[in-house]
């Protein structure tokens, strides 16, 4: 039996928190969710399985999604070239610039975009890059 | 007789007597001494007799000079009545010597006169030249009291005006500084004025680093004789703090040549605080009010799916429902998010090479479901001659998406659609023609406002914003376009669309527009 996806979810909204969560695990993935950029880069830390970050701008506590983001895209974090897909409503266009100046894989926004083409989106991008 | 002959003959009669008489002396007396006494006194009578003759001419000479001095030289110097002799000749010559005076007199008379006349003309005309310089002296006063005033007029706008404004002369050198400037700058203006404008106020980008001189508005006014303007830059106070501002630089000619800038400027620091407020604002208000759409979105895509259980037919039309609902408020949050940035005036124009074509055929893929439904015919003429262009590719997507779908909303099936693309210099047209329902002439003039929905389109289709050409309008007129329309009930509709293909104008530190999904 092949091995599962291991994705961490970073978003604030609990509602859509456990909607994604669900969608992920119904697709076959393992899911670490986290509300804060805090407790992502501590996910990070004691999780090396995640091999992927779904994340949103506006996060719970202290720094939003362009912080966490900087912050592993530092040399030596050891996340440099772990794959974010950040998922917002707020499309503005320096913010996806700003995200996309760090390296994020896609931005979409998330009134536009069923769940499931995102989490297709993903999936296909994790397929890829294992072949 | 000369007078000299006569005292000769005299003096030669009177000596034969006296020899006769010293003989007869000497004779007599036998005395050399009385010889000799009586010899000096024949001299001393000799002598006193010579005198008495010359005496009497020259006292009649003296005389006659004298009353002719006292006469102004009127009288005429009387002749010697004994004949022509010395005195007579030098009485004469008196006399010519007279008439020379007289003569001499009245020439210097004349000429005193004459020059006389000549000073107290000269003198006329210095009288006249001097009230001519007190005239232009009292002309330069008023004209000097009427600039003062001018002057004193001219000060009070300049320190009037709500903004710094330095004046520089052709050579770039501070000639005036207002008050406003002085206080924004901290300089007074007697400490600068007369030093270069880049020595004095410096200007730095974004990043803190010093705008070389000659990339300053004043340097690219003065070089080109056009109107510079700038609002990306801070300017240095003397305390070497900064602010950003808004600076205008405007040649100044004589003629056709530039002899100097006016440079107004202000404190732009609070407006930036307000467009970021604004935009801060529209994007904390699309995060708000998308979330719980997402929720909504997400939770009936779930259901619908099956994810959390079968769920039965009846049950199923109704997620339908709240979903379909909740896409339209999905779409009427982005078209109120686009006008609340369309009228903030924080929408960005991000400008990048764009096949107008490309964007037209995208947006008639995305409709093609519709399309098919309905069974309409799309006549593309998309012609070959129109260049790419630096337009900001989501606003034009905006464009095209509003104007395709409306035209597929509003035809009734088997109906017929042509969307072209053509160059009009200066411009690029767009032109979408329906054979649909048409625009009731009685509402054309409403057509582009904000929120305003024909009847005979809330009967097609009850969805609709009323925003999208709102929208459309908003980004043609930013773009420096044209948009209008030919329609008549029940006849189709065809909507024209100008853009420049110089493009459009980068507008940065904005937002984007949002997908138009209805």
């Amino acid at each position: 039996m092949s091995k599962n996806h291991t994705i961490l979810i970073v978003e604030d909204e609990r509602p859509l928190l456990r909607a994604i969560k669900k969608k992920f695990e119904l697709h076959g993935f393992d899911v670490v969710t986290a509300i804060s950029a805090k407790q992502a880069l501590s996910y990070l830390k004691d999780i090396p399985e995640i091999e992927v970050i779904w994340l949103d701008h506006y996060l719970f506590g202290k720094g939003d999604g362009i912080d966490f983001m900087a912050s592993i895209r530092k040399k030596n974090s050891g996340w440099q070239n772990i794959p974010v897909f950040v998922v917002s409503n707020t499309a503005s266009s320096d913010k996806i610039s700003s995200y996309m100046k760090l390296g994020a894989k896609d931005y979409y926004v998330k009134a536009d975009h069923t769940l499931e083409e995102i989490v297709v989106e993903i999936k296909k991008f994790l397929g890829k890059k294992k072949m | 007789m000369k007078i000299r002959a006569k005292i000769f003959w005299a003096y030669l009669a009177a000596s034969c007597i006296l020899v006769v008489i010293g003989t007869a002396i000497f004779y007599y007396s036998q005395s050399v001494v009385l010889l000799l006494v009586f010899g000096v006194c024949v001299l001393v009578l000799i002598a006193w007799g010579g005198a008495s003759i010359s005496n009497e001419a020259m006292d009649h000479l003296n005389r006659s000079i004298a009353e002719s001095a006292e006469s102004d030289w009127e009288r005429p110097i009387a002749p010697w009545p004994h004949g022509k002799d010395e005195i007579g000749v030098i009485a004469r010559e008196f006399e010519n010597m007279r008439l020379l005076i007289k003569k001499c007199r009245l020439r210097v008379h004349s000429e005193v006169r004459a020059q006389t006349k000549e000073i107290a003309k000269r003198e006329t005309l210095f009288e006249d030249q001097q009230s001519a310089i007190l005239n232009i002296l009292d002309d330069l006063e008023a004209e000097k009291n009427k600039l003062q005033e001018e002057k004193a007029k001219d000060d009070a706008i300049l320190d009037n005006v709500g903004d710094g404004l330095i004046v520089l002369d052709r050579d770039a050198r501070i000639m005036v500084m207002n008050v406003v400037a002085q206080e924004l700058l901290g300089w007074a203006a007697s400490r600068v004025v007369g030093k270069q404008m880049s020595e004095v106020v410096k200007l730095t980008n974004e990043e803190g680093n010093a705008v070389p001189p000659a990339e300053r508005s004043f340097t690219q006014a003065l070089l080109s004789g056009k109107k510079v303007s700038s609002s990306a830059y801070f300017l240095t106070r003397k305390n070497k703090t900064r602010f950003p501002a808004a600076i205008s630089a405007s040649p100044v000619f004589f003629g056709k040549k530039v002899i100097g800038v006016v440079n107004i400027f202000h404190d732009i620091a609070r407006e930036k605080a307000i467009d970021r407020a604004k935009t801060e604002f529209v994007s904390l208000a699309s995060h708000q009010l998308r979330t719980p759409l997402s929720a909504i979105n997400w939770y009936a895509e779930m259901l619908l799916a099956g994810d959390v259980g079968r769920v039965n037919k009846e049950q199923k039309e109704y997620l339908d429902e709240i979903y379909r609902a909740n896409k339209r408020m999905v779409a009427l949050v982005s078209a109120l998010l686009n006008v609340s940035r369309i009228e903030l005036g924080t929408m960005a124009i991000m400008p990048e090479p764009t096949i107008l074509s490309e964007l037209a055929e995208d947006v008639l893929n995305e409709l093609a479901h519709q399309i098919s439904l309905k069974e309409l015919r799309i006549v593309k003429e998309f012609r070959k001659d129109v260049p790419t262009m630096r337009v900001d590719p989501r606003l034009v997507r905006v464009i095209f998406q509003n104007l395709l779908s409306n035209a597929v909303k509003y035809t009734p099936a088997k109906g017929k659609i042509n969307v072209s693309i053509a160059r009009k210099d200066p411009d690029a047209m767009i032109r979408v023609e329906d054979s649909g329902y048409g625009i009731p002439t009685a509402v054309h003039p409403k057509i582009f406002t904000k929120l305003f929905r024909a009847d005979n389109a809330r009967e097609r289709d009850a969805e609709g914003t009323g925003l999208g050409l709102y929208i459309v309008k908003s980004i043609v007129d930013q773009s420096g376009g044209n948009i209008w329309f030919e329609s008549a009930e029940n006849k189709g509709t065809t909507f024209f669309v100008t853009l420049p293909l110089a493009g459009m104008t980068k507008r940065e530190g904005t937002k984007g527009p949002e997908e138009m999904t209805s």
